[in-house]
C-alpha cells in the first residue's frame, strides 16, 4: 500500500536551484563533523534514523510537478554511506529526486551533504548538530542536552520550523534585482570535475583580534582580504585600469537574526559589497569601510525584506503560478545564466561561530563548512569556526590555486598563522 | 612543515603546498612520513546518463504523430486508405528496424534479424496486393527470405561459434555468390525477360573471389597473423 506521504512547497528561495540546475551542476553545501574516533556506522544509521522523522523538511525529496517543484517525504530512510568520492560529489538529479542530502562518513568524520532547495546553512546546521549529538549520546553513552542548537528528537516537527518566512516577511516594497556585472574568476577547467577543496585552520581569537584592530567584525575583515586578493589577480590580468570590472564579494546573511523567525528551511538573502577599481587604487583599509558601511547600509529588515520581495512577488504572480513548469524553468534558468552569479566575483559564506552543547564537545574535534563550487564561477568559500579555530575552506573547479594563495599569503603576511590542508591527490 | 614559498603550515598529509604547488624542502637527514590525506582518494567523475526507457517512450510518441496524422488526413481528405498506407508503414517499418532494438539494453541480433526481415516482407506484401503488382510472391518474398535466412544464420553462428570467423564469414560470402544467380533468374521470371544471365556472375565472382580469400585466411595461419597485425582498430 503506498503511504501517504507529507509534502510542502519549496520555499521562495529554494525555488531557483531546481531550475538553474545543468547536467554537471546542482548546488549542493556541506557540513560535516570529525569526532574524537573513527564513526561507526551502524550507531550513525541509527541515529539518522531517529532524526529523519524530527526533520521532515530536511528528510525530502524533490518532486516535479505540472506548475511548481515540491518537496515530499522519503519513503524510507536513506543509507549512511561511505565516502568515496571527492567532497560534494555532483548529486544527480535524479538521486535528488530520491533524497535531497546524504550522509557520508570517513574514518572520524561524518558529513551531511544538502541541495540547497531543502534547507540553508543555518538550517542545515540545526539538523547536523541533532544528528551529532543523537549519534555522540548512542556512540559514548552520554547526556547530551538539547540546547545549542540540537533539537529535541522525541519532539514533533514544530510549525514555524516548516514556514516558508520569506511570504510572511514579505515588504510592500520590491527593491530592484539590477546590479552591476563584477570581474569573473576564470582558469582552466578540471577536466573531470574534480573539485578541489582547501582549507586554511586559523586561530579564531588571533583573527577576531587582528579584525578588531582594523575596527571590523570577522566576516567584513575575511571579505576585504578576498577582496584584496580578488582586486590582485583582476590588476594582473587586466593591464588596462578602464577595462577592470567591480570586484564583488557576496555575503549570505542568516535573515532569522533580523526578522522573528524559527524556519529550518532557506531563509537566506545576500548582499555584495563591492569597489570599482576604475576609480582608482583601493587600500586594504579602504575595502574594510566600504564593506562595513555597505553591510550596515543594507543589513536591516526593511531593506532585506525589500531586496527579497521581488522574489516574493514572482511566486505569487497569477500569470507566472498558472506557467507549466517547464515553461518557468526556461525563464528562470534564463534569468540565473545572465544575472545569478555573475553580480560576484565569489561567494564567502560564513556559518559564524558554531557551539555545542557541553556534553558533546569533548567528542567533537572539527567542524567544517564546504560550499559546492556554482555553475559558472568556479571558486567558492565557506567559512565557520569551533572550537577556537576558524576554517576556510576554499573549493575550486579549476586548476589555478591563484585566489587561495594570494589570500592565505595575506592572512600569513598579517602575521596570522594558516595552517594549511587540501584534497590535492599525491602524484 | 612550511611552505618556503608562502609561508604557511602545511597538514602532515600534504606532499606540496596546496597553494603554490611547491615540494615541501627539507633538510638533510630529515625524513617526513607522510599522514594519512583528510579525504579520500579521488578514482574519477561519475557521470548521470539518460533513462533509456524515457528516451525511447519519448521517440515512440515523436513517431506517432506523423504515423497518425497520414492516417488521419488521408481518411478525411479521400474517406479510405490510399496513400497513407505506405506512408505510415514507412514510418512504422523505419521504427521497428532502427528504433526498436533500442528498448533493449542488449538487443540480441539473432532475435532482431529475422524480425526485421519479416517486417520488410510484410510491408512488400502490402506495397504489391495495395498495387496489384505481381512480384511479390515470385521475387520480393524468395529473396527477402533467402537474404533474411542467409543474414540470421551469419549472425547467429557468428554470435554463438567462438573462433573461426574467416570459416564462417568465406562461407557466407560463397553462399551470397551463390545467391545472386537465382536472384537474376527470379527478375528475369518476374518481370518476363529472356531467362538469360547477364550480370551475375560478376557480383557472383567477386563474392566467389572473397569467400575463397576469407578461407585461405583462415586456413593460413601466417595469413591470418600478417591480416591481424594489417587490419587491427
Amino acid at each position: 500500500m503506498k503511504q501517504n506521504l507529507r509534502w510542502m512547497r519549496l520555499d521562495n528561495a529554494a525555488l531557483i536551484y531546481p531550475a538553474a540546475r545543468r547536467r554537471n551542476w546542482t548546488n549542493v553545501f556541506r557540513i560535516s563533523v570529525s569526532f574524537r574516533d573513527d564513526v561507526d556506522a551502524g550507531l550513525l544509521q541509527q541515529a539518522l534514523n531517529k532524526a529523519v522523522a524530527r526533520f521532515p523538511s530536511v528528510a525530502a525529496r524533490l518532486r516535479t510537478g505540472v506548475f511548481w517543484y515540491y518537496l515530499e517525504q522519503i519513503p524510507e530512510v536513506p543509507q549512511v554511506q561511505p565516502e568515496e568520492l571527492h567532497p560534494l560529489n555532483r548529486m544527480t538529479f535524479r538521486s535528488i529526486r530520491r533524497c535531497a542530502f546524504r550522509v557520508l562518513y570517513y574514518r572520524n568524520r561524518m558529513a551531511v551533504e544538502l541541495f540547497h532547495s531543502i534547507a540553508d546553512g543555518t538550517g542545515g546546521l540545526i539538523f547536523v548538530k541533532s544528528l551529532a549529538a543523537e549519534y555522540v549520546r548512542l556512540r559514548y553513552g552520554v547526556s547530551v542536552d538539547n540546547t545549542h542548537g540540537v533539537l529535541d528528537l522525541n519532539d514533533a516537527p514544530q510549525k514555524a520550523e516548516l514556514e516558508d518566512s520569506f511570504m510572511r516577511h514579505a515588504s510592500p516594497v520590491a527593491l530592484s534585482r539590477k546590479e552591476e556585472i563584477a570581474y569573473p574568476i576564470t582558469g582552466t577547467r578540471e577536466p573531470d570535475r574534480f573539485l578541489h577543496v582547501t582549507t586554511g585552520i586559523l586561530d579564531a581569537d588571533e583573527v577576531r583580534r587582528l579584525a578588531k584592530s582594523y575596527g571590523a567584525t570577522v566576516t567584513v575583515f575575511l571579505a576585504a582580504v578576498m577582496m584584496k586578493a580578488v582586486y590582485e589577480i583582476q590588476n594582473e590580468r587586466v593591464p588596462n585600469p578602464n577595462r577592470r570590472k567591480p570586484v564583488k564579494v557576496l555575503i549570505p546573511v542568516n535573515l532569522r537574526k533580523l526578522f522573528e523567525s524559527e524556519t529550518l528551511r532557506n531563509f537566506a538573502n545576500y548582499i555584495t559589497p563591492g569597489i570599482d577599481p576604475r576609480m582608482g587604487e583601493f587600500s586594504f583599509e579602504e575595502m574594510i569601510s566600504v564593506i562595513h558601511h555597505q553591510m550596515g547600509l543594507e543589513l536591516n529588515p526593511k531593506r532585506m525584506s525589500a531586496k527579497f520581495t521581488p522574489n516574493v512577488r514572482d511566486a505569487r504572480s497569477k500569470i507566472l503560478r498558472i506557467m507549466p513548469l517547464f515553461i518557468k524553468n526556461l525563464a528562470m534558468k534564463l534569468v540565473y545564466n545572465q544575472v545569478g552569479e555573475r553580480t560576484a566575483s565569489i561567494c564567502m559564506s560564513n556559518l559564524g561561530l558554531v557551539e555545542l552543547p557541553e556534553g558533546m564537545t569533548p567528542f567533537v574535534q572539527r567542524i567544517d563548512f564546504i560550499l559546492g563550487i556554482q555553475a559558472d564561477s568556479p571558486c567558492n568559500c565557506g567559512v565557520c569556526s569551533y572550537g577556537g579555530k576558524l576554517r576556510v575552506s576554499f573549493t575550486r573547479g579549476i586548476a589555478e590555486s591563484e585566489l587561495e594563495r594570494r589570500f592565505f599569503t595575506e592572512l600569513r603576511k598579517m602575521g596570522l598563522h594558516v595552517l594549511v590542508e587540501s584534497n590535492t591527490p599525491h602524484t | 612543515m612550511y611552505c618556503v614559498k608562502c609561508g604557511v603550515e602545511l597538514a602532515d598529509s600534504e606532499k606540496a603546498c596546496p597553494l603554490c604547488g611547491t615540494e615541501v624542502l627539507l633538510p638533510h637527514n630529515l625524513k617526513r612520513d607522510l599522514a594519512e590525506p583528510p579525504y579520500p582518494p579521488y578514482p574519477g567523475a561519475v557521470t548521470e546518463g539518460f533513462s533509456r526507457v524515457g528516451v525511447m517512450t519519448l521517440i515512440t510518441f515523436l513517431c506517432l504523430i506523423p504515423f497518425l496524422l497520414c492516417l488521419i488526413v488521408d481518411w478525411k481528405i479521400n474517406g479510405e486508405i490510399v496513400w497513407s498506407g505506405f506512408a505510415s508503414g514507412g514510418i512504422l517499418l523505419g521504427y521497428l528496424l532502427v528504433l526498436l532494438p533500442s528498448w533493449f539494453r542488449r538487443p540480441n541480433p539473432v532475435i532482431f534479424v529475422p524480425v526485421d526481415f519479416a517486417a520488410v516482407g510484410l510491408f512488400l506484401a502490402y506495397v504489391n496486393f495495395a498495387v496489384d503488382g505481381n512480384w511479390f510472391l515470385t521475387f520480393a518474398f524468395p529473396v527477402v527470405a533467402a537474404l533474411g535466412l542467409w543474414l540470421t544464420a551469419v549472425t547467429a553462428l557468428l554470435r554463438y561459434v567462438r573462433g573461426g570467423k574467416p570459416y564462417i564469414l568465406g562461407g557466407a560470402s560463397l553462399c551470397l555468390g551463390a545467391l545472386m544467380f537465382p536472384l537474376e533468374m527470379l527478375i528475369h521470371y518476374t518481370f518476363q525477360r529472356p531467362a538469360i544471365l547477364h550480370w551475375s556472375y560478376y557480383p557472383g565472382a567477386v563474392f566467389f573471389l572473397l569467400g575463397v580469400f576469407l578461407l585461405l585466411v583462415g586456413i593460413i595461419r601466417p595469413l591470418r597473423e600478417h591480416m591481424r597485425r594489417k587490419l587491427f582498430f
